[in-house]
Order: structure tokens, then C-alpha cells, then sequence
């Protein structure tokens, strides 16, 4: 491997971290990311050094994740029913998925707010990268985050999670 | 929020759990801080949040990195830009190459590389369809072959562009009929051949020429190989039980007879 495939591999536990959080399935996030390398490295002719290469990648995966969501959106949704929780299934297919309450109570902020959260709070990127990679000006990061964040704090400070779980 | 010199918001409170603010704004905020414990919650609430977060994926980034992901960011030729014909041999040779490395390191076509997401599914749903139906005696097809011209008006009605039954009879193949197939993304149309030893081929057919990129792209499952590639407005596969080389040279007189049936 050359150089920049080398610093691109180092990115990958952070971009399979995220499209995980994200997708809170292990392969689809896995089939995600396989995506985003391959879109980098047909077009790592576009990517310039010294550029932020971390913030590319994501930005990437950030417009696949979008285009994916929105051709999804167009689809039949599924939700478990009560019945179903009564029985002790759970929606996701689920070895392989992160449990934790946090993650759970993620599943409620819309898209725009988990990015933001888990772009700036987990993957420490900076507020101007966060707003390169989403497309949107460092004002709005700062008030999906605000919003996001307070969500977040009444679903797990008050032990308020909902049962139903966002379905993709 | 009253406090400071300038009131506190909730942005500055983001900014200030993630260490954005100004030296002199930061002073200000904890000054704030100092003064009110709702807002102190808050943001040790932040803090908490992120820790939590980075405690429940911590796992996800130490996993052994996947070795199709890192097959990606190694050169290997340029399938996707080469034209018909040598696009055939490319083919053969990545369907050779594939093939030993894919038996050497124990890929499916899951993890074949250089697949993306469409690509996997549309190879899948091809195959799937190939293992449903050509195996089925009786009921292969929906609409037999004695009704040509009505399979491929309704097939063309249904899928919303033209679908022509290529005459793949240089290739030793008779076609049996049509059927349609329902996918996610809307239908699809199924074609099945029959040698004269009752092997059977079949061409799976969707209208977005878009989902392959040109060029690739091929698959073995198990007993079933597929070959598939794009034409100007279809996603085009054959699949069969048969050699590499011989559904090579189905793919390439479908591609021919589809070719005429276009020009003329």
C-alpha cells in the first residue's frame, strides 16, 4: 500500500465506529463504509494534499448515508409492534448491535442531530469540519447539537427511552 | 442566563463542552457556570453523553479491520473503462482471478471487493431468481416462448422500457418464456433458455442501467455463476451452471443481439 491507502486505512475503525452508530446493524454499516473506500480511492485524484482527509472520508460516507436514507424514505417502513415486544423480539437483527441506553436513546433525535452528536462528541471533529462534512453552516451544527443533546438528556436522565425504536 | 456580560446560550454551552469557544468567552461561560447549577447539569449531562457514546462504540473501532476493506485501497485494473469486447476477456480475467483468490481466501461474492452495495444486490437478486425458477419444470415461466411477441410487449409494459427476448440460438439456446419478478426497487423480468440437453440459462433484466457501474460484473455462488453488465438503459445478468467461458459467450451474443435488435 502506498502512503495515502495507509492513511486511509487508519481511518477506517473511526469510519466503520460511526456508520455502526449510525446504522445500528454491522454489515449494512460495514456495506456502507466498503462503499465510501471505494468511492475515496477511485477518486483519491481529488483529494489534495494537505487536506483534511478524515473530514473527506466522512463527508463522503455522510452523502451515502443521506442518499441512502432518502431512497429508503421512499420505501415501506417497518415498526414492532407492541405484541412483538410483548414477546421479547426485538426489531433489530441483533448479535451484533451495541446495546446501551445511550445508543437506544440516539435512535430518537432525527439524522441531522446523531450526526452532528456523534461527529463532534465522538469522533472529536472540529465544529468547522462537522459543518464541512454536512454541508451546513457551523451555526447549524451548533443548534443540532444544542437541540440534539437536550433530547438525548431527557430520554436518559429521566429514564424515558421509548420502547418503539426507530426502524430503517 | 443573565449573568455574564454577554447572555449564555445554549450554543455557547455546546461550544464550551467541546472546547470552541474563545479564551476570554470560556471565562465567561464558567463564570456563568459558577452561578447556575441547571445549566452545570447540563453540561456535565453533555459530557456524560459523549462518554457514554465513545464507551458504547469503543468496541466497533478496535475490530479487526475487514480484509475486503483493505483490498479496495490496493490498485488493481481499471475494469470499469474498457469496452465490449475486451471488457469480455477483462471479465474472464476477473472472473479467473476472482475466482482463485475468492477459493484461495474464501470470498463469496459478498465480499468481493469491488462490488458496492447495488451491484451486490442486483447480482443477488439475479442469482436468487436463477435458483428459484430454472429449476422448476413445469413452471418455469409465466408466458412461454410460442407467445413471443405478447412476453415481450408485457414485459416492456410493465418494467416501462423496451425488453426484447434476444435469439440466442448461436449460443445453443432456445428460449422457454418470460416471467416477471417483483424486487425492492420495482420489477424485474426473468428470461429463461433451455439448451437442447434441457441446461437451462437465464437473462434477468431491470430498467436502471444506472445501478452497474459498465464493464464489471460477475459472481459464483455455489453451483451458479452470473455475468452482468449495463447496456444503455438496463441492468443486464445471465446466470447459469455453466463454465465462466461459456456464459462469457452467452453475455456476449445477448450483447450482440441486442445490439441489432436496437440498430434495427
Amino acid at each position: 500500500m502506498d502512503d495515502l491507502a495507509t492513511m486511509i486505512a487508519a481511518e477506517i475503525p473511526a469510519l466503520r465506529r460511526y456508520a455502526r452508530a449510525l446504522l445500528r446493524d454491522a454489515e449494512r454499516a460495514d456495506d456502507l463504509v466498503q462503499d465510501c473506500l471505494l468511492r475515496a480511492w477511485s477518486r483519491r485524484h481529488l483529494w489534495r494534499q494537505p487536506g483534511n482527509l478524515r473530514a473527506w472520508l466522512f463527508t463522503i460516507l455522510h452523502n451515502l448515508y443521506a442518499n441512502q436514507m432518502r431512497s429508503l424514505s421512499r420505501q415501506p417502513r417497518f415498526a414492532p409492534s407492541e405484541a412483538a415486544e410483548h414477546m421479547g423480539q426485538n426489531a433489530r437483527q441483533g448479535d451484533q448491535l451495541e446495546t446501551s441506553e445511550v445508543l437506544d436513546a440516539m435512535d430518537n433525535l432525527n439524522d441531522d442531530q446523531r450526526e452532528a452528536i456523534l461527529l463532534v462528541g465522538v469522533e472529536g471533529l472540529r465544529y468547522e469540519e462537522a459543518a464541512a462534512v454536512l454541508g451546513v453552516p457551523v451555526g447549524t451544527v451548533m443548534s443540532r447539537l444544542s437541540r440534539g443533546r437536550e433530547r438525548l438528556r431527557e430520554l436518559t436522565d429521566r429514564g424515558n427511552v421509548p420502547p418503539i425504536r426507530r426502524v430503517k | 442566563m443573565s449573568n455574564g456580560p454577554k447572555m449564555v446560550t445554549l450554543d455557547d454551552l455546546q461550544a464550551y463542552v467541546d472546547e470552541e469557544l474563545t479564551p476570554e468567552r470560556r471565562a465567561e461561560v464558567e463564570t456563568h457556570l459558577a452561578q447556575s447549577p441547571d445549566d452545570a447539569e447540563r453540561v456535565s449531562a453533555y459530557r456524560r453523553q459523549n462518554r457514554s457514546l465513545r464507551a458504547a462504540l469503543a468496541g466497533v473501532g478496535n475490530e479487526a479491520v475487514p480484509a475486503s476493506m483493505l483490498a479496495v485501497l490496493q490498485d488493481r485494473p481499471p475494469v470499469r473503462e474498457i469496452t465490449w469486447l475486451p471488457r469480455v476477456a477483462a471479465a474472464f480475467l476477473f472472473l479467473a482471478v476472482g475466482g482463485a483468490l475468492g477459493g484461495a481466501l474464501g470470498w463469496g461474492y459478498d465480499k468481493l471487493p469491488f462490488l458496492d452495495v447495488e451491484e451486490k444486490r442486483f447480482l443477488r437478486e439475479a442469482v436468487a431468481a436463477h435458483q428459484i425458477y430454472a429449476v422448476d419444470r413445469r413452471h418455469a415461466v409465466e408466458v412461454a416462448a410460442i407467445e413471443r411477441d405478447y412476453l415481450q410487449t408485457w414485459l416492456t409494459r410493465r418494467l416501462g422500457v423496451p425488453i426484447m427476448a434476444p435469439d440466442l440460438s448461436e449460443a445453443g439456446l432456445n428460449l422457454l418464456g418470460g416471467r416477471l419478478i417483483s424486487t425492492v426497487n420495482g420489477p424485474a423480468a426473468l428470461l429463461v433458455y433451455e439448451t437442447a440437453e434441457g441446461e437451462r440459462v437465464t437473462c434477468y433484466i431491470t430498467a436502471e442501467a444506472k445501478r452497474l457501474a459498465p464493464g464489471k460484473v460477475f459472481l459464483e455462488d455455489e453451483a451458479t455463476v452470473a455475468l452482468a453488465w449495463p447496456t444503455s438503459s438496463l441492468s443486464y445478468a445471465v446466470s447459469g451452471a455453466a463454465s465462466r467461458e461459456r456464459l462469457a459467450e452467452i453475455a456476449g451474443v445477448v450483447n450482440r443481439e441486442l445490439k441489432q435488435l436496437e440498430d434495427g
